[in-house]
């Protein structure tokens, strides 16, 4: 039965499934940290109003506009995986290419400093709708095609005047055809892929938890606080985590509603809360994925 | 808190636009105001526009083409649920507001209460343009606030709470009726339409036939006219006749057609 449904998916998608990556071979290797560091990284932060979903993500003058230089006068390292091309239902393709929101991008350059990056989420966030389920971008997609996509992100990215070294998948979703050797042609330097379970450790545990991995040449960089959490749940995994020497890495959408993880009015107070608690009560270094590199 | 989140719908009228917002710009700096632009045109200079205010307080909403009016104030309601606020104010893209326009609102909204207010714009004539409607005749300011039943959106202030009671704006609508059906759904739940007690600013009379009215134009042309968002909408139209103004309804669905043929 099992076997049947697999093949009704695969023939409704007539591509390989995405997630698994049980037909890569992966070189891992866990790196350590000499002390504990914390990280918060945000997915989706764009100058684009979701009309159909009423969901902001950060527009200028919208709730959330003010919350990056709030969160980063508590001294804390944000990385922000912005999606330089974002397909929304209704707009026209080029509508929200990056380079048409100088305002926006203006205000995020002068934000880029050893607190803040600015990394990768892909080129569209774009979902593809299969009769099961949805999927984003990359997730039924050979290696020539995401190499194409993802050069066309760097290229959105450094007409703009930046620079990234970072990427995260649009909904933790890669293909089995994607060579994790891409990454590392393409000039990036790490891969934010994978979650407590989802992105590279969909199936498999491929990727630890707590500590960055080395993988086929590349950083995986780990995600594994959630927003959505109870204040407890969280802190006590921040406990651990740190009595581990290891990288507490909070992640969450900068959206203001709907999503998960979202940055709402609740979790906005959340962040701030579980920000005071790690400097207060552990006092520990923060820093962006990009710096984190440098240390491991 | 703030005080008046303020609508504004446009499409493709950036000098337009910038008139208004020049007239805005002084009641920025002295009131708890938030603009939110409603933009479903293609003209990317709304942006150099809204520079003039620094950049401060202004929320710029890009839309999709085809959402004109009713669909962009369906939206931008939306968008502010976000905000703690006292007064939702609409203001269409094309009128010129006086430079008393807000005192006379301030000072009229101090003596109403769960009502709506409509401001009243009068053309180059000095006749009364756009405002509140009763029995099919548009009122006059005359110092009073005076009811009215059919209201037009050109300028229009909700306070929150009748927002959250009356609801949101349609998103069945596109272009034409919103503000109408709003008006409608107000009463119905037992909220007055009051008019200013003097006219607030300029708006000229678009009493020009639309295209599907002109008898100058093709008869083809005509008769698409009657299904587009800019020309009378027709299903949309007729689902609004069906649910707030049902009165005469067969006449005034087939007279569209009999009036492309006839006239």
């Amino acid at each position: 039965m099992k076997k049947l449904l697999k093949k009704i998916y695969l023939k409704s998608t007539n591509k390989s499934l995405p997630y698994s990556l049980n037909s890569v071979k992966i070189d891992c290797q866990v790196l350590s940290l000499d002390e504990p560091t914390a990280t918060i990284s945000f997915d989706d932060q764009s100058p684009v109003y979701d009309v159909d979903r009423n969901i902001d993500y950060g527009i200028i003058n919208g709730v959330l506009d003010n919350y990056l230089d709030e969160l980063l006068n508590k001294n804390v390292a944000i990385t922000s995986f912005v999606i330089p091309k974002f397909n929304i239902n209704g707009f026209e393709d080029n509508q929200f290419m990056l380079k048409k929101h100088k305002l926006w991008y203006s205000k995020l350059n002068k934000l880029q400093s050893n607190k803040f990056e600015v990394a990768i989420h892909g080129l569209a966030h774009y979902q593809n709708k299969t009769p099961f389920q949805n999927h984003c971008e990359f997730a039924f997609i050979s290696n020539n095609d995401f190499e194409i996509k993802l050069k066309k992100s760097i290229e959105l990215f450094q007409e703009i005047g930046f620079n990234p070294k970072g990427f995260r998948q649009p909904g933790w979703d890669f293909s089995t055809d994607i060579s994790l050797d891409t990454f590392s042609k393409s000039g990036l330097d790490y891969i934010a892929g994978s979650s407590l379970d989802a992105g590279l450790n969909s199936t498999n545990l491929n990727m630890d938890k707590i500590f960055p991995c080395k993988i086929n040449n590349l950083i995986n960089m780990p995600q594994n606080i959630e927003l959505k959490w109870d204040f407890d749940k969280m802190t006590n995994e921040i406990d651990r985590i740190v009595s581990l020497n290891g990288l507490v890495s909070i992640k969450a959408h900068f959206a203001d509603n709907k999503v998960v993880n979202s940055l709402d009015k609740d979790n906005r107070i959340k962040l701030f809360e579980i920000v005071d608690y790690i400097n207060d009560k552990h006092n520990i270094q923060w820093k962006t994925f990009k710096d984190i590199l440098k240390i491991v | 808190m703030i005080d008046y989140i303020v609508l504004i719908p446009t499409h493709n009228r950036p000098e337009k636009l910038s008139s208004l917002i020049d007239v805005l710009l002084p009641e920025l700096q002295t009131r708890r105001m938030l603009l939110c632009i409603l933009n479903s045109g293609r003209v990317d200079t709304v942006d150099k526009i809204l520079l003039k205010l620094n950049n401060r307080n202004i929320i710029h909403l890009k839309l999709p083409d085809n959402y004109y009016w009713s669909m962009a104030i369906s939206v931008g309601m939306k968008y502010v649920e976000r905000y703690d606020y006292k007064f939702q104010l609409w203001i269409n893209d094309d009128v010129k507001l006086n430079n008393r326009s807000f005192a006379i609102i301030e000072n009229d909204l101090n003596s109403i209460d769960n009502s709506i207010y409509v401001g009243a714009f009068q053309d180059k004539n000095n006749y009364v343009s756009y405002g509140l409607r009763d029995s099919e005749k548009l009122l006059t300011p005359n110092g009073r606030l005076l009811k009215g039943s059919l209201m037009n959106g050109n300028l229009v202030v909700i306070p929150k709470e009748l927002v959250n009671d009356i609801g949101q704006m349609p998103t069945w609508l596109r272009h034409s009726i919103g503000d109408n059906l709003y008006g409608k759904k107000a009463k119905s739940l037992g909220y007055d339409l009051l008019l200013s007690t003097e006219y607030i600013g300029y708006c000229e009379r678009h009493d020009l036939p639309e295209p599907w009215q002109n008898n100058k134009k093709p008869k083809l042309v005509r008769f698409k006219n009657i299904f587009e968002a800019k020309g009378l909408d027709y299903f949309r139209y007729a689902r609004y006749l069906f649910l707030y103004d049902s009165k005469n309804i067969i006449q005034r669905l087939l007279s569209p057609f009999f009036r492309i043929l006839f006239r």
